[in-house]
Parts: C-alpha cells; structure tokens; sequence
C-alpha cells in the first residue's frame, strides 16, 4: 500500500520540478514576478511550517523576521558587501533576534506566544516606520543593488526566478531531510505531548526555541530575497497583516506536511494575483476562502489528494481505514 | 499632582474600554476554547452601527445603544452558526485561522461600506474641562467609565443571577457535564459569542467620541484586548478587566511621560515581560501538570 503511492509522490515532485524550471520561458516575463514571489513566501512559510506544525506552537511574527532579513539585507549590499555575504547575514540577524524574542517567549505556549510573537511584530512595525536613520522611515529604502552571484548580476525577473527556486529547493530538501532526522522526531514528539516528551528527557523548551530559530532565519533569508527582487522595500511590506498571510499560508498549505508550506504560498499568491481586478473585494474573497478551507479542508491542501481517495473509495462502496486525526 | 490624576482617569477612560473588549475575549476562550481574532471587529461594528443610528439617523442615544447592542449580538449569533460552529472538533489553531477569515470580511465590508472615511462620534456629555477642586474632569470621561462599569456590573449580575449565566458558567467549566444537566452546549456557546461581541459592541460605541470611527479601528483595539486579556490571565473574568485598566494607565503614562511615538511599543514590551515572568497571566499561578 505504501510504496506504490511514494512512487506517485516522487513523479509527481518530478513534473513539479520540470514545470517550475520550464515555467518562465512559457509566460509573460511580468507574471514571472509573481512566481518568485511564490518562491519567496514558500521559504518564509517553510519556517513557519516546521515551528508551529511540528512544536504544535503559533506564531504571528513571520513578517517581522521578513522585514528584519530584507532591511538587514539592503543596508548591508547598500553598503557595498556583496549579496553572497548578505544573504546569509540577514538569516542570521534575523535568528538572533528570533533568540533574543524566543528566549523569553518561548516559556508561554500556544496563544499566549502567539499573542507575544504578534506584539514583537507591530512593535518590529512601529520601528521600521520611525527609524527613519536606519531604515528610511514610512518611505522605506530604494536602490536596493540587484543580486549578484560572482561576476553574475541577478537583475531580470528570469534569473532571479532561478537563483529563488533553486535556494526553495535546497530549503525544502533540507527541511525534508530535518523532519526525518532525529531532531525532527523530537520535535514532533513534543507537539504530540510534550510532557510525555520530557519524561523521556527531552528539553522540550530548548527544541522548542532552536525550531524557532530556524523559523526565523528561513524569514530572514526570503526577506533577503524579497529586497533584492523590486529593490525597494517599504514598512508596508512587513506588518503584521503580512504575518497573518504567512501564518494563514501555512495553515491552508497543511502543517503536519513540510510540503504544505510551498503548496499554501504558491496557491495564496496565485489568487491573490487573479483578484486583483476586484480592488478592494479581494480581501473579502480571501477571507472567505480562508473560512471555507479551514471548514472542509481542516489539514490543509496537502490533505486534498487524501481526502479525494477516500472520497472515491466511499463511492465505490468500499469502507477505507480511518486514519488518526 | 493634579496632572497626575487626570492622566490616571484619563488611562482608566480608555482602559475601560479594552477591558470590555478584553471580558469577551476571556468568556469565548473560556467557554468556546476559542481565540477570536475577529472579536476586535465587534468593536469597530460597534462604532459604525452607533454612528449610522445615533448621527445618520439621529436616534437618541440610548436607544441607539440598544439597537447597535442588539444588532452586534444578531451578528454574532450569524457568524458562530456559519463559521464558528462546524469547527468545535476541530484543533484551535483551525479555529483562530477561521477568525482572522471571519475579521479580513468584517474589516473589509466596513472599508467598503464607509468609503474608508473616518467619522466624528459626537460626545454624550460635554468635553469641556469642568474644575472641580484642584482637578479638572472631563465629563465625557466620566460618562465612559460609569457606563463601562456599569456593564461589567450587569454582566457580572447576569452570570451570576440568571439561568442563562449560570449554564454558561457550567459550559465554560465542564462542557460534558453541562450537557448531562440538560443544557445545550451548542446553544450555551452561541449565546456566549452574541453576549461577548454585544460587550464589544458596547465598548466600541464608547469609545467612538474618544476618536475618530474608522474601518480599521477594530485590527488595533482587538489586539490591545487581547493583551489586556493575556495579562490578566485569559479565561480569567477579573484578569481581563484588571488587564484592561493596567494597559491603559500604562499607555497614557508612557504617552505623556516617555515617548509618545514608541508608547504602542512599550505597552508590548510589557506584554513580552508579563509572558515571560507569567506564562500564564499575572492572575493565574502556572502549575506543573501532573500526569
């Protein structure tokens, strides 16, 4: 039973990968744009996926850690450091102020660190916005230099669709082969029970923040990405409407599978293109897209393919197991 | 000294307000096991079905009051049954995602409806300074911490006196054994909801001529309830409104004695600190759990 369907899975990781290379020599250049902006979220929500859906944990403070890696990333090319020193600096700022956030926060679970994790994120706002030596103020930081990689300069659309999916590729890998290691059981044996974990002497608290830290360096490197893509970057672009995205990402995409992450900012960012002709609707409509998936998709999109087959097995008149919720 | 004191009614003017706010909060993560991101939206519906009555309309006041009361209860009671009731099974996290669905609507329809204009709320008494001894006093102040407690004194009344509080109570306490009494749990958590976003309702209207009615207000005062609720103790009654008079003493200190630019900052900061020295709110003493 098992292995046939993983045999599905990896054609299908295949077509994903072929589609997604072939993708921007079939489309309108402009709409490439949208596509690595699906890359970037994809990294941010892979973070935020391993944090809450392995920890059990919440946090809405992904766009602050965002905002921290994309200014920490365009002072410092600003400055002239090339983007290949400042692309791993910003996920590291940015985990350091994860550390410095998490230290303390992290002994409040669930909603009480979802509310701490979501007043770090307007505070982190307010600064962005009054800053203004550092950051550029409410107007936000422009001439950004584009990415470069060696002699290479990064600055159509096209290349730097590459260089942000093929960095979302190794994320991703990495992240596969983390939930499969030890450190990944651990994690999730805390978001089972985390008393029970700790009974095995798991300290469920030190796992527990150094998930966030890696939570918040992925943020901080897709910051890094989203800087050097329109090279302007404004406080706008990180508040904490844009953490609620990124949480509401997550949980569309599903938590409990590392793919759901890529799978909830692809499909958010691609509606969120389609209805921009309906203004100001448009929040209406992802908002009830919200409710309706949470309703009839409680674990997320990556559970659709499961839920269709069980859906047919019941036509068929055949009773299917019921898995574990 | 006297500018003391009126920055301390000052703070409890506006604490009042959040506390309302922050008591539904507490009663629907109490009862419901629901942390509602859509409950600072009652606030804002509030303040917009009070203007449309009270300034459009020009109904007295408190007959506008009962009729933006009763029509935030109406919503509610509409929202839970649409998209809060088929997600009582499911984990929490579900349901907080439902919310911030539920409250990107709200906010929306209201941006949409009002034209993204902000509107004058005209105050109930006067605004003018009165000097009584050394201090002077603001009328309208007075008028929103009297009608503050005095909600929280009939709220208080009717958990206390009524069959309907005295079921929810149950609810919140043991939702299986309630049900083994003979009360309806589905329509006790109903009644929660419509109850909190009424209190919500109430306190937006009463905030209304402190500030300006826009379509946003509802995103930042449900978030100031939230804390207001965390610090004291969520699902805790007395921690809520505790919580909400501490924040706002503490934002009009910050604001008229540090700095006026970061006091939203500030007001977090103590939130992080409360988190970390409390996990789980100044009034409740965290325990161990026994297996």
């Amino acid at each position: 039973m098992m292995t046939p369907r993983f045999k599905w899975k990896n054609l299908a990781v295949l077509l994903l990968c072929l589609v997604l290379a072939l993708l921007p020599w079939a489309i309108n250049p402009f709409r490439v744009r949208v596509f690595v902006l699906g890359g970037i979220y994809a990294i941010a929500t892979t973070g935020l996926t391993l944090f809450m859906g392995f920890t059990g944990q919440i946090s809405i403070g992904q766009a602050a850690f965002f905002g921290i890696g994309a200014y920490t990333s365009a002072i410092l090319t600003k400055a002239g450091l090339p983007f290949i020193f400042s692309f791993p600096a910003s996920g590291l700022v940015a985990s350091l102020c994860g550390l410095i956030i998490g230290f303390p926060c992290l002994r409040a679970r669930t909603f009480y660190l979802a509310m701490a994790t979501l007043a770090f994120g307007l505070s982190m706002t307010i600064i962005f916005k009054n800053w203004t030596s550092l950051t550029g103020g409410v107007s936000g930081m422009g001439g950004i230099p584009a990415a470069d990689i060696g002699p290479f300069v990064l600055d159509g659309f096209i290349s730097y669709y590459y260089l942000v999916w093929i960095i979302t590729a190794i994320v991703l890998f990495l992240a596969y082969r983390l939930t499969r290691s030890y450190f990944g059981l651990t994690l999730r044996a805390i978001g089972d029970n985390e008393i029970a974990a700790e009974s095995l002497g798991i300290r469920g608290y030190v796992f527990r923040l150094i998930s966030f830290l890696i939570c918040s360096f992925l943020a901080g490197i897709a910051g890094s990405l989203f800087a050097h893509l329109d090279r302007v970057i404004a406080p706008e672009n990180f508040t904490s409407e844009e953490s609620i995205i990124f949480l509401s990402m997550a949980v569309i995409g599903g938590l409990r599978s590392i793919y759901g992450g890529l799978i909830g900012a692809i499909v958010f960012t691609l509606i969120g293109e389609q209805l921009r002709s309906l203004d100001r609707a448009q929040v209406i409509v992802v908002g009830g897209l919200l409710v309706f998936l949470v309703i009839f998709l409680p674990r997320g999109l990556v559970s659709f393919p499961e839920k269709l087959e069980r859906g047919v097995n019941r036509l068929r008149g055949r009773v299917s197991v019921e898995d574990s919720p | 000294m006297e500018t003391v004191i009126q920055q301390i009614i000052f703070g409890i003017t506006v604490g009042a307000t959040y506390s309302l706010v922050a008591l539904g909060f507490s009663m629907q993560f109490r009862a419901m096991n629901l942390l509602n991101f859509a409950h600072g939206e009652s606030f804002m519906m509030g303040a917009f079905i009070g203007l449309f009555f009270h300034v459009f309309l020009k109904l007295p006041l408190l007959l506008s009051w009962g009729i933006t009361m009763a029509a935030c209860g109406f919503i509610g009671i509409i929202i839970e049954r649409i998209a809060i009731r088929p997600l009582y099974k499911a984990p929490p996290l579900n349901l907080f995602i439902c919310s911030i669905g539920i409250a990107m609507i709200l906010r929306q329809i209201s941006n949409i409806l009002s034209g993204a204009v902000s509107y004058k709320f005209p105050a109930t008494l006067s605004e003018a300074p009165v000097q009584i001894g050394v201090i002077t006093i603001v009328p309208e102040q007075l008028w929103v911490i009297g009608m503050a407690l005095l909600l929280m004194f009939a709220f208080e009344q009717f958990l206390k006196k009524t069959r309907t509080g005295k079921a929810m109570r149950a609810v919140a306490q043991d939702p299986y054994t309630a049900s083994l009494m003979g009360i309806s749990v589905l329509r006790m958590k109903s009644v929660v909801y419509a109850v909190s976003t009424m209190l919500g309702g109430a306190a937006g209207i009463l905030y209304a001529p402190l500030a300006y009615v826009t379509f946003d207000m509802g995103l930042w005062n449900g978030i100031k309830g939230f804390i207001c609720a965390v610090v004291g103790g969520i699902g805790n009654i007395p921690g809520a409104i505790l919580g909400g008079f501490l924040l706002g003493l503490i934002e009009q200190f910050n604001s008229s004695y540090l700095t006026s630019l970061y006091k939203d900052v500030i007001s977090f900061f103590i939130l992080i600190i409360v988190i970390a020295v409390r996990p789980k709110g100044l009034l409740i003493r965290s325990k161990r759990e026994k297996v």
